[in-house]
Parts: structure tokens; C-alpha cells; sequence
């Protein structure tokens, strides 16, 4: 049965129920309202973005729900990335970000993991001035601020 | 678009140091992300830089995961951390004093979930055991070479209601005949999805049993039999595969150290358990009753060891490579070329480890060598590829692969996520370009163990370049010279 979502810009996609509730917040919400036509409202995610997301959802309509899984290793692994979700990531900075966003106000755990991967492996091996420039981020420690970060944080430099 | 909770979300996936690069960025940055270079925190002596003391004592209540290891200073931070998720002591704890600390740690760190016990073969005390029974929220506990007595044993199983992941290894319990029950109260493990147990002494076969048929959420058993052979008791086959089909239906993983299985049992196990998903049957007389009895589940199989298994052939592990999808780790002994089919491909394009003896090749056409490198090749996700021999009568074999470019070695170009290749026992002959283009075209690569070459004076040679890339070298020279060479392994084995 499908189901329709409205994005913010008041776009409307029709997408089947099972593509729809990977997507735990619409799966919540269809349960609440029960069978319904109306359309699922997501004032939060522009046309572009959900455009995206909903190709993610289809892609993976047969993936195994993850299960939370409360024995993962802190120090999780960011090099595990399947070839389709790396070409499907590889967007301009803001999109990624948007995507990040709306994977997690519709809480699709496994594109969040995908989308925080992504940026972490951009983010290793540069430093906080490479960082910046990278996501056009303002420095706004004061000379002494960062003397004394530097100072206090000297031990995390090579673990 | 910078949400403190997705920058949370990302720095799972960062270590310390990039995490303390992300810290230095900006304000908002710093606030999200110098709690987290806490958050994984290891304590020993082998540092050259360590925190301050005040800062220690600041951010102690940032540590989630601490790691204790061998430390000579005084660890005072350990009475402000009340915020642990997973505990790991892995050094021998000699004083009272220290152990009365660390049960205060672990009574005070009500969300502790794991604990990671490694003394030494030291006894915890009492007054330890029982902090760690009465903590809660502690679903996970890992104990390596210790003594137990019946307090602590008992204490354990009171703990059992709980628990999800035992691992018992190389401990020894005293006097368990003395223990007038292992049924656990409440009904057994309700809980426990995985087990490790690997009882040095002082536990018979059959009380171990009598804990397994408990755990009717059991996914994963690892068990060996050390602590059985003494008193000459067989497996109990039948019993363990009536507990297969009606006490843990559920059981799918099996790590089953124990020689005395036979085929004839494995066989019997394989049919009783209703889905398997890993084998790991190391050294037993796997065979050919126990491969039919394979079949049902090879398309559920993700790892397999069947090494050391005398019975286990060559066309057999071709079989399992043509048959198993979802493979993603086999070890096995060997499989000969001739057994090898070009127009059935491996279908276990998932593997990230594999262990085989390829072999057949000796005095063969460069085509068979090529052919074998093009499947290979096809193993994009391969992180661990083993393709010597570990038969101690094959010193300088050349039946193996050989992996020179010469030959077609670049063939094995795509392979990218290659991280540890192992060739000894084979004859090599490599020079400056073959081993040049390895660490060119495969980025990751930490690890090489064989002989690069028949002369010691190559090998000498050649080796610069390796080490000059950071790549550790394992076993390049006979034994007795290797252990003049100092080799940091270490700092291969973190691929992190």
C-alpha cells in the first residue's frame, strides 16, 4: 500500500509503505493514525533532500532492521562503507549535512551511521586549520584560549 | 547544519587525536568534542606524555572506556570516575589496597556495562567478586587466568539472571564438587546470548553442560575442553545435541575446541543445531560425514575454520568457496589448483580473511597462476589473505604462489583493503619493484609474513623497503635471528 509524504516545500512522494517505514518517525506515525490516504507532513526536509533519503529507503528496502546493538566498540570502525552508499554520499558539503539532519529527525539510523561516516573520514588527518577551511568554520578561541587547549590536550596528540 | 548532536554522532567514528584536532576548531567544537578525547581512556606506563593531574581529575567523570593496564604511578582519578560504561584490567593486582579501590570503582559506576578481568592468575578478592555481582548493570563479563573459589563461583551465578555475555577463560575453580548446585537461581541464564567457556580446572564437563542447557538465549558458544581430558570423560554428543533441538535452539555460533570430536559427532551437530552460522572446529577429525551435514547451512555460513582437520580436502574447501555467499572468514588446510574450476567462480565475494594453501602450482604454465590470481583478485573486501603453508615440512616450497610482478602479481591490483598478506613456508624471489609495488598499490598494508626471498642477503636487502613504509615483517628470518631484530608489532597489529 503506498503512502504519500509532503516535504516542506510542499512537494508530495508516493512511496510504498514498506520503503516509507524505514523510517522509524513515519512508521510511528502511520501506526498512530492507522490506515489513512492523507499525506504524512515532514515540514522539516526540503524536496531535494527527501528526494534523496527516498532513494536511500528504496536501495535498502530489504536490509535487516538494525537491531541496537549495546556491544559496540567505542572506537567504531569508518572504513566499512558499501560502494553504493559511497557514491550516493558523494555530495556537495550541504547536501551531506541536510541528509545527516533528516536521517536523523526521521530517524533512519543505518543512513545517519552512513552520513556521520562519511564526514568523520573527511574530517581524519587534518588539522584543526584544514577543518576549518573545510567547513568554513570561524576561529573564535582567543591566542591564550588555544595556548592553553594546546597545553592540556598535549597527551591526546598520538593516542 | 553543526548540531551538537550530530558532531556527538561523528566522533564515535574518530580516535583521540582527531578528536583533539576537532576540539581545537572552535568554541562550539571544543564543548562537543574535548568531553569525547576522554571518553577512551587508557592507563599505563609505556606514555611519554601523560594528562595533567588536574586535568585528570576534572575529566575523570568523562571516561566511559578505561583500560587499566601495567602502571607504576598512582592512579587517584580512579576515586572520580563515576561514569563508566566498560572497565578493562589487564595487570597483575597485588596489594589489597589496590583491589579495594577498584571494587570501590566498580560499586560506584552504576551504568558499568562490561568488565574485562585479566590478573595475572591472581585471585580477586571476595569483597571484588561481589561488587561486580552486585552491580546491576553489568551485562557483559570477560575473566582470563584466575582462581575462583566457591564464594566467587556462587556469587557469579547469582549474577547469571542478567547476563548476556560470559567468557570464562583459563580460570580455575576450587573444588566445585563441593558446589551442591549449578542451577542458577531464577531459572537459569534467561539472558545469555554469548559463552566463552574455557575452564582451565576444577570444572567438570558435565557441570559445564549443566550451565549451557540453562541459557535458552544462546547464540554463540566457544567451548574447549582443557578442563575435561584430564579426567577422561568423552563428549557428550548426545546429550549435546538433544540440548541443540530443545534447551537452545537459538545457537548458531560454535567454536568447539576439542580434538576428540569426530567426524561421526560433528556430523551429529551440525544436523541437530537449526541454523549455523559460524563453525570454528580447529584441529578436530572434521570429515566428510561432517561436510554433508554442512550443506544445509552454507548459505547461512559467515565463518568457517576447519584447519588442522586431517580429513578435510582440497575439493572440499573448493565446494565450500563455490557454494557459501555470505562467507566472510575461512581457514581451511588447502586447495590444489587441479581442483579449482574456471567456469565456477567463488561466490564469496564478502571475504575480508581467508587461509589456504593454494597450491598445484610447481612446474605449471604462468596461466594457472594467473588464473588463480584473477579470483583472488575479485576479493575486493580482503583485509587478511594467508596463502603459505604452516605443514613444518615445507620449508622452501615451491608449489605455492609465487608473487612476482614477472608473473602476474599485478593482477592482484584491486584488492585495496589489504592489510596482512602471509606467504611463509613458500620459496620466494622477490626483488626491489615487487615489493615496491605492494606497498604502492595496496595503501593499507601493515603486514607481511614470510620470506621475501631464499638468500639471507636479499632478505636483508630487501626488507628496507618495507620497513622504510612502516610495514612489519614476520618470519623473514629463521627463527633464532628474528629474535635479535627489534619489530614493532604492535603498531602493525592497530590497524585502526
Amino acid at each position: 500500500m503506498p503512502v504519500t509524504l509532503t516535504s516542506l516545500d510542499d512537494v508530495k512522494f508516493t512511496v510504498d509503505k514498506d520503503v516509507a517505514e524505514r523510517s522509524i518517525l513515519i512508521k510511528n506515525m502511520i501506526e498512530d493514525v492507522g490506515e489513512s490516504d492523507s499525506p504524512i507532513p515532514l515540514p522539516n526536509v526540503s524536496s531535494a533532500v527527501l528526494k534523496k533519503v527516498i532513494e536511500y529507503c528504496e536501495h535498502h528496502r530489504n536490509d535487516p532492521v538494525q537491531v541496537q546493538d549495546e556491544t559496540d566498540d567505542p572506537r567504531k570502525r569508518s572504513n566499512d562503507i558499501e560502494e553504493w552508499d559511497m557514491k550516493f554520499m558523494a555530495v556537495d558539503q550541504e547536501m551531506l549535512f541536510e541528509i545527516i539532519l533528516a536521517a536523523n529527525y526521521l530517524d533512519i539510523k543505518p543512513l545517519l551511521d552512513v552520513g556521520c561516516k562519511t564526514v568523520a573520514n573527511i574530517i581524519k588527518g587534518k588539522t584543526p586549520e584544514e577543518i576549518r577551511k573545510t567547513f568554513n568554520i570561524v576561529n573564535d578561541f582567543t591566542p591564550e584560549e588555544e595556548a592553553q587547549i594546546k597545553k592540556e590536550n598535549e597527551w591526546a596528540e598520538d593516542r | 547544519m553543526d548540531v551538537p548532536e550530530i558532531r556527538t554522532q561523528i566522533g564515535l567514528y574518530l580516535d583521540t587525536s582527531e578528536l583533539n584536532a576537532c576540539a581545537k576548531v572552535c568554541r562550539s567544537w571544543y564543548d562537543t568534542f574535548f568531553p569525547l578525547i576522554w571518553a577512551d581512556f587508557e592507563w599505563q606506563s609505556d606514555y611519554s606524555v601523560y594528562p595533567q593531574s588536574k586535568a585528570l581529575e576534572q575529566n575523570a567523570r568523562h571516561i566511559r572506556y578505561l583500560r587499566l593496564t601495567d602502571h607504576d604511578r598512582p592512579a587517584h582519578f580512579l576515586d572520580l570516575c563515576a561514569n563508566l560504561r566498560d572497565l578493562v584490567l589487564m595487570f597483575a593486582v597485588h596489594e589489597h589496597a589496590q583491589w579495594d579501590q577498584i571494587s570501590q570503582l566498580v560499586h560506584r559506576n552504576k551504568k558499568l556495562f562490561s568488565i574485562n578481568i585479566s590478573t595475572g592468575g591472581l585471585t580477586p578478592t571476595t569483597g571484588f567478586i561481589q561488587a561486580v555481582a552486585q552491580n546491576e548493570s553489568i551485562k557483559q563479563i570477560e575473566i582470563t587466568f584466575s582462581e575462583y573459589d566457591r564464594s566467587a563461583v556462587t556469587a557469579l551465578l547469582d549474577a547469571g539472571a542478567r547476563l548476556e555475555t560470559l567468557s570464562v577463560i583459563g580460570a580455575a575453580f576450587e573444588d566445585p564438587g563441593s558446589m551442591t548446585r549449578w542451577q542458577v537461581s531464577g531459572g537459569g541464564f534467561p539472558r545469555l546470548k554469548s559463552l566463552q567457556m574455557c575452564a582451565r580446572a576444577g570444572i567438570t564437563a558435565r557441570h559445564q553442560f549443566e550451565l549451557i542447557q540453562q541459557c535458552p538465549q544462546l547464540d554463540s558458544l566457544t567451548w574447549s575442553e582443557d578442563s575435561w581430558t584430564e579426567s577422561g570423560q568423552s563428549f557428550p554428543t548426545t546429550e549435546f545435541c538433544q540440548m541443540l533441538t530443545h534447551n537452545c535452539p537459538n545457537l548458531a555460533v560454535f567454536e568447539l575446541q576439542i580434538q576428540s570430536l569426530t567426524d561421526k559427532d560433528l556430523s551429529r551437530i551440525l544436523d541437530s543445531a537449526r541454523r549455523v552460522t559460524s563453525f570454528q572446529v580447529f584441529d578436530t577429525q572434521f570429515g566428510p560425514a561432517a561436510f554433508q551435514s554442512l550443506f544445509r547451512h552454507f548459505r547461512y555460513v559467515t565463518k568457517l575454520d576447519l584447519r588442522r582437520c586431517p580429513e578435510v580436502t582440497s575439493a572440499m574447501s573448493q565446494q565450500i568457496l563455490e557454494s557459501c555467499p555470505g562467507l566472510i572468514e575461512f581457514f581451511a588446510g588447502y586447495l590444489k589448483v587441479q581442483d579449482m574450476k574456471p567456469e565456477q567462480e567463488w561466490v564469496c565475494t564478502g571475504l575480508t580473511s581467508i587461509s589456504l594453501f593454494i597450491c598445484g602450482l610447481r612446474d605449471q604454465p604462468p596461466e594457472k597462476q594467473e588464473a588463480v590470481l584473477r579470483q583472488l583478485a575479485k576479493l575486493e573486501r580482503i583485509e587478511s589473505l594467508t596463502v603459505g603453508t604452516f605443514d613444518p615440512r615445507d620449508e622452501n616450497s615451491r608449489d605455492g604462489l609465487d608473487l612476482r610482478l614477472s608473473v602476474g602479481l599485478s593482477i592482484l591490483e584491486p584488492v585495496k583493503e589489504l592489510r596482512w598478506i602471509c606467504f611463509d613456508g613458500l620459496a620466494q624471489e622477490m626483488d626491489e619493484t615487487d615489493l615496491t609495488w605492494m606497498v604502492e598499490t595496496w595503501p593499507k598494508l601493515c603486514r607481511l609474513e614470510g620470506k621475501v626471498h631464499t638468500e639471507r642477503e636479499r632478505r636483508l636487502e630487501l626488507q628496507e623497503i618495507l620497513i622504510d613504509k612502516g610495514v612489519a615483517l614476520v618470519g623473514y628470518m629463521d627463527d633464532e635471528e628474528e629474535e635479535d631484530e627489534d619489530i614493532d608489532l604492535d603498531a602493525a597489529t592497530n590497524t585502526d
